[in-house]
């Protein structure tokens, strides 16, 4: 009986002592890369500079390699947001709510991967504080 | 030990354990506020207590998972075992408030089904490289509520031990999933070395425990030196008195304690929760679990009345000093008399 629970809990473990270094390699491996690492960037060519951002809460840039369009947002290391969120919408923020047709792209800092549209505005959103942080117009030639 | 149902069978070292956990866990809060409005002064209250609940239930079920093996290994932790229900119960609590503040946070406000949002939503990011972490953290609360649920003596008593044991083995499905939705979450964002640091030392530390403990269990348990039935346990001299020594029959282990110049053998589980009765001591003449203190007296292996709990007992014989015990159990509670030895 316990002899029984005792061999079993050993084979839990011999099992868990192979499966949760993989879990955890793979988890620190699979972190995004922010920003671009050097060898990365130069695969890459920029076509959009986004600017003006309306509160300089952020910076970013559009870029393009061979496999498509990308979006780049680097938050002000000053700016201290909750839970930060890239929308993109083909319409500015009037108020601290997002627009009715923003659409989620990704999480600042990380590479997102940008649809095929030429115009609009990408807008930084916090989830915790439920409010339009920061908001910029991008123009690009369409692919 | 209780011959009747009771709530919580509090006494004065439940209470000293259960002060000590509520006082770890305020030094835990007061600690932890003013360091993560130190990191993140504009951290919201609500991600704050996601956040702090979600990491004292994850560091407190690693303390949980090392008191097995480490009273395995050393006596000495066994105080710490004596209660460990009420560390896994308040594990549950932590981890059910950080889980239903997130659900709140992040699924209930939106217009789909709050429980599809929490199974679905992050399945479209798959092609972005993103693991869905939230589901894990689901299941895993899923499966600490069904051991917390049943944790009490009324489960144990009517699921019987090994069924009861066998459930709440789940603990270590659980923190395989807990392992998969901390690496595939909060470490995706808290990208300081020290983090990634602290999580890979904290499943170090259980896993080496407790493969340390199985091998070294596995080692004892190879099956003793057999003679028609009977198993050599050594000299009289070297079963400590009012203790045992533990020999492996066909089956289970069995306990020959020494005591009152007797010799006597039972079972080494104990009824309650199989805990390693010939770890234990005789005290006031009963074997007594190092576990919880059920106790058994040794010639019949039945509790005292007006308690009912019954364990197998073995046939003892000594041939010129040498203790020999019977590997056939004889049924649970069966009188055997002791042998008596020179004092």
């Amino acid at each position: 009986m316990i002899r029984t629970h005792r061999r079993r809990h050993l084979s839990f473990f011999v099992v868990l002592a192979v499966l949760v270094p993989v879990v955890f390699t793979w988890s620190i491996t699979r972190r995004q890369v922010v920003p671009f690492a050097e060898n990365e960037k130069s695969a890459t060519r920029l076509i959009a500079k986004l600017d003006p951002w309306q509160k300089k809460a952020a910076t970013g840039e559009i870029l393009e390699s061979d496999t498509g369009r990308f979006l780049q947002i680097v938050l002000n290391p000053d700016s201290r947001i909750a839970d930060p969120l890239v929308y993109i919408s083909s319409q500015a923020p009037n108020s601290q709510a997002l627009p009715n047709d923003a659409r989620l792209l990704g999480i600042p800092g990380t590479l997102i991967t940008f649809p095929d549209l030429s115009s609009g505005y990408l807008i930084v959103y916090s989830l915790a504080h439920e409010q339009v942080i920061d908001f910029v117009p991008f123009e690009v030639k369409q692919l | 030990m209780t011959s009747h149902y009771q709530a919580v069978g509090w006494n004065g070292q439940k209470k000293r354990y259960d002060f000590t956990l509520i006082a770890c866990l305020a030094t835990y809060f007061a600690l932890f506020v003013p360091i993560a409005l130190w990191r993140h002064p504009d951290m919201t209250a609500e991600t704050m207590i996601i956040r702090s609940f979600g990491l004292a239930a994850f560091l407190l079920l690693h303390v949980i998972l090392a008191i097995g093996p480490l009273c395995r290994l050393n006596d000495a932790f066994l105080p710490l075992l004596y209660n460990r229900r009420h560390l896994g119960v308040t594990m549950f609590l932590l981890a059910f408030v950080h889980g239903t503040l997130s659900f709140i946070q992040f699924h209930v406000l939106g217009d789909i089904n709050p429980f599809v949002s929490l199974l679905t939503s992050e399945w479209h990011y798959l092609a972005y490289g993103w693991v869905p972490f939230q589901p894990l953290g689901a299941a895993a609360l899923f499966i600490l509520f069904l051991m917390a649920a049943t944790s009490h003596d009324f489960w144990l008593a009517n699921l019987s031990a090994p069924t009861w044991k066998a459930l709440h083995m789940g603990v270590y499905f659980a923190y395989f999933l807990m392992i998969a939705h901390v690496g595939f979450g909060i470490l995706q964002s808290e990208v300081h070395p020290w983090w990634a640091f602290g999580f890979g030392s904290g499943f170090s530390l259980i896993l080496t425990l407790h493969l340390i403990a199985g091998w070294r269990e596995r080692r004892h348990d190879q099956p003793s030196e057999l003679a028609d039935d009977w198993i050599r346990v050594g000299l009289v001299d070297e079963i400590p008195m009012n203790r045992a020594r533990i020999v492996c029959g066909s089956g289970e282990r069995i306990a020959v304690f020494r005591y009152d110049n007797k010799i006597s053998a039972v079972s080494n589980v104990c009824q309650h929760q199989n805990g390693p009765l010939g770890e234990g001591r005789v005290i006031d003449g009963c074997i007594t679990c190092p576990w919880h203190g059920y106790q058994y007296l040794p010639e019949n292996g039945q509790s005292p009345p007006p308690f009912t709990e019954k364990i197998p007992t073995f046939q003892v014989r000594v041939d010129a000093n040498i203790v020999w015990v019977n590997a056939q159990p004889l049924p649970a509670g069966t009188h055997v008399s002791p042998v008596e030895i020179e004092p």
